[in-house]
């Protein structure tokens, strides 16, 4: 056997287990789906997109899962088209400000913060502060704070904060609980920018008026 | 009342769920809720102990008992204080049952004075050089003073909190916290003319 | 800031014992994952004997498990690579790298739950399904009013939402994503490789 076809078993090999992935199988569906829905110029849109997408490096599987989430909540083709485009965009916005090398995960999280409104400038310190933390630290960052954007919390207040957490290497849960409370208050009625202070500096609870604590155990 | 869901994530170590819910899924069975509690609270448990013994050791041990206590105590939780707090009553007490049998072995309640840095943070000089100084200050305090001193400007308890949590009475707490503030700044007036 | 003199009996406390406080408390004590595992195993220990339980509300497959898709497969690449080496041919040198991966990219198993108990039907779509409608039902827990599948994941970000008798939903708990392309936002999944 020569090294050339060697080569092309590792390859061929690890294709198969690229398919095996729920991603993969989620898009062999996708693409059975866009063929039966869309119109044959539409698809040919999307196709071109997605290429070049690839061509430059990004990542083709949230582009086309966008289009299947367009496809299902019945927007018409000119929408879904459009959105790919967007997503296309951020994704390399995303690229051009995080870690070379940065996952396709991390890719797709920076797109959805640029979308809900977080600074280009906001990505690079959480970035920064990101630099030696765990893999996933810096997905999970953006997508807390894109996830506070969307609920008002403004944007380069809410990196201030993640970025801090980051910084001083809080664990997932702590970043994740953070996220939590910061949702719950806002959803009880406090106003975003107070919630967010609010939770900055502790994530204590407080007991109720009158309670008495239980017997030490 | 809001509907709160859950989506499990099998792969971080914590969910969505609020501590309540948490301790009813481990009493219902679910292990994976326990070590979410774990690491939501584990942090700041050890802070408070860490600063309390003076020890990062000590600590660890302490805190590794509360939580064990706190598992086997968890039907007795009934929500009527935040879990937090709960949590920390048990942490305060085995604290201070560490600090009684140190004394008891050797015969004192002050920490070696040559504390090893409690963790490494990126942080600025001047803050490191002010972190440092008041370690080393605390564990010249007296056990009560540090411990008031600590739930109340570490931890940020409200005085209730802490009397429900010590078992002090809400002024007693209050004198414990001013003068060890006072015994406090002149420590670290000494330091910093050292 | 100027300090205050010592103990003053208005209860000021000098600005610079604040942010010494303030130090100690912007200053983790993490705990190390070491101290973590042995938390959880003396608790473990102290409730072993329990047989694994089957309700649904455990987690369903211990995190170290494989898929039994990628395990049939990382055989097979095993074989392949073994079959090689028995050639005398030495693999590719990203092969060592493409095995550990392999096995680093086992799925993870991720339990979505919805509360809803006067609903008919509910299904979750989502990036890892093409946003299929037909693919991940739900189906009613024992309770009566909670909803749950389970989907083996790979690590990675999905955007998702639950269709709850026809209607989009947010999942209430989770982060959600800001596109709103379509007119109904999504919430977000992120699943961390072990």
């Amino acid at each position: 056997m020569t090294r050339m076809s060697c080569r092309a078993i590792v390859v061929l090999t690890l294709g198969w287990l690229g398919t095996a992935s729920a991603f993969a199988q989620g898009n062999a569906q996708s693409a059975s789906a866009l063929s039966a829905r869309l119109s044959p110029a539409t698809r040919a849109q999307l196709e071109r997109l997605v290429d070049s997408a690839r061509a430059s490096g990004l990542p083709a599987e949230p582009l086309v899962a966008r289009a299947a989430e367009g496809v299902l909540k019945g927007a018409d083709e000119a929408r879904i088209v459009g959105a790919v485009r967007s997503l296309a965009r951020e994704l390399a916005a995303a690229r051009a400000v995080l870690p070379a090398g940065a996952s396709a995960a991390t890719l797709a999280a920076g797109a959805g913060a640029l979308r809900a409104g977080v600074s280009r400038e906001t990505l690079r310190r959480l970035s920064v502060a990101s630099i030696g933390a765990a893999e996933g630290d810096l997905a999970l960052a953006l997508v807390t704070v894109a996830d506070m954007a969307a609920n008002q919390v403004p944007p380069t207040r809410a990196g201030e904060a993640v970025e801090q957490l980051l910084q001083r290497r809080a664990p997932a849960s702590e970043i994740m609980a953070f996220r939590e409370t910061v949702a719950r208050d806002i959803l009880a009625g406090v106003s975003p920018v107070d919630a967010l202070d609010a939770r900055s500096r502790t994530i204590l609870g407080r007991p109720a008026a009158g309670a008495t604590i239980p017997p030490i155990p | 009342m809001r509907e709160v869901t859950a989506a499990s994530f099998a792969g971080y170590n914590s969910a969505v769920m609020t501590d309540v819910e948490l301790v009813r899924a481990v009493l219902a069975g679910d292990s994976a809720a326990f070590a979410m509690l774990l690491d939501r609270h584990a942090a700041s448990c050890l802070r408070y102990a860490a600063r309390m013994l003076g020890s990062r050791e000590d600590a660890e041990d302490v805190t590794q008992e509360a939580f064990v206590r706190a598992h086997g105590a968890l039907s007795r939780f009934d929500g009527s204080v935040a879990f937090r707090t709960w949590l920390m009553t048990i942490l305060i007490n085995r604290c201070r049952t560490a600090m009684d049998s140190r004394r008891r072995r050797e015969g004192r309640v002050f920490a070696d004075e040559g504390v090893v840095a409690l963790a490494s943070v990126r942080s600025g000089f001047d803050e490191a050089v002010l972190r440092d100084a008041i370690e080393r200050a605390l564990v010249r305090l007296e056990p009560a003073l540090r411990e008031a001193f600590l739930l109340k400007h570490v931890e940020e308890l409200s005085y209730e909190e802490m009397s429900g949590i010590t078992g002090a009475g809400v002024s007693a707490l209050k004198m414990r916290v001013q003068r060890a503030c006072d015994r406090l700044q002149g420590l670290l007036e000494d330091d910093r003319n050292d | 800031m100027i300090d205050n003199g010592g103990g003053a009996a208005d209860g000021m406390v000098a600005a610079r014992v604040l942010r010494a406080a303030r130090t100690l408390r912007d200053t983790p004590v993490a705990p190390s994952d070491a101290w973590r595992r042995e938390v959880l195993e003396v608790i473990e220990r102290g409730t072993s004997g329990a047989p694994a339980s089957t309700s649904a509300a455990t987690p369903a497959r211990p995190w170290w498990s494989m898929h039994p898709v990628l395990a049939v497969a990382a055989g097979l690449f095993c074989m392949l690579i073994g079959a090689a080496a028995a050639l005398g041919v030495r693999p590719a040198a990203d092969s060592g790298g493409a095995a550990a991966s392999a096995a680093d990219g086992a799925p993870v198993n991720v339990r979505f739950t919805f509360t809803a108990p006067a609903a008919t039907n509910v299904v979750l779509v989502g990036d890892f399904n093409g946003w299929s409608a037909s693919t991940h039902q739900l189906r009613r827990a024992a309770d009566g009013r909670t909803w749950e599948v389970q989907v083996p994941l790979m690590p990675g970000r999905y955007a998702y939402s639950f269709v709850v008798d026809g209607a989009f939903v947010l999942d209430p708990a989770a982060p959600r994503a800001a596109d709103d392309d379509f007119g109904s936002p999504n919430s977000i999944v992120m699943v961390r490789g072990t």
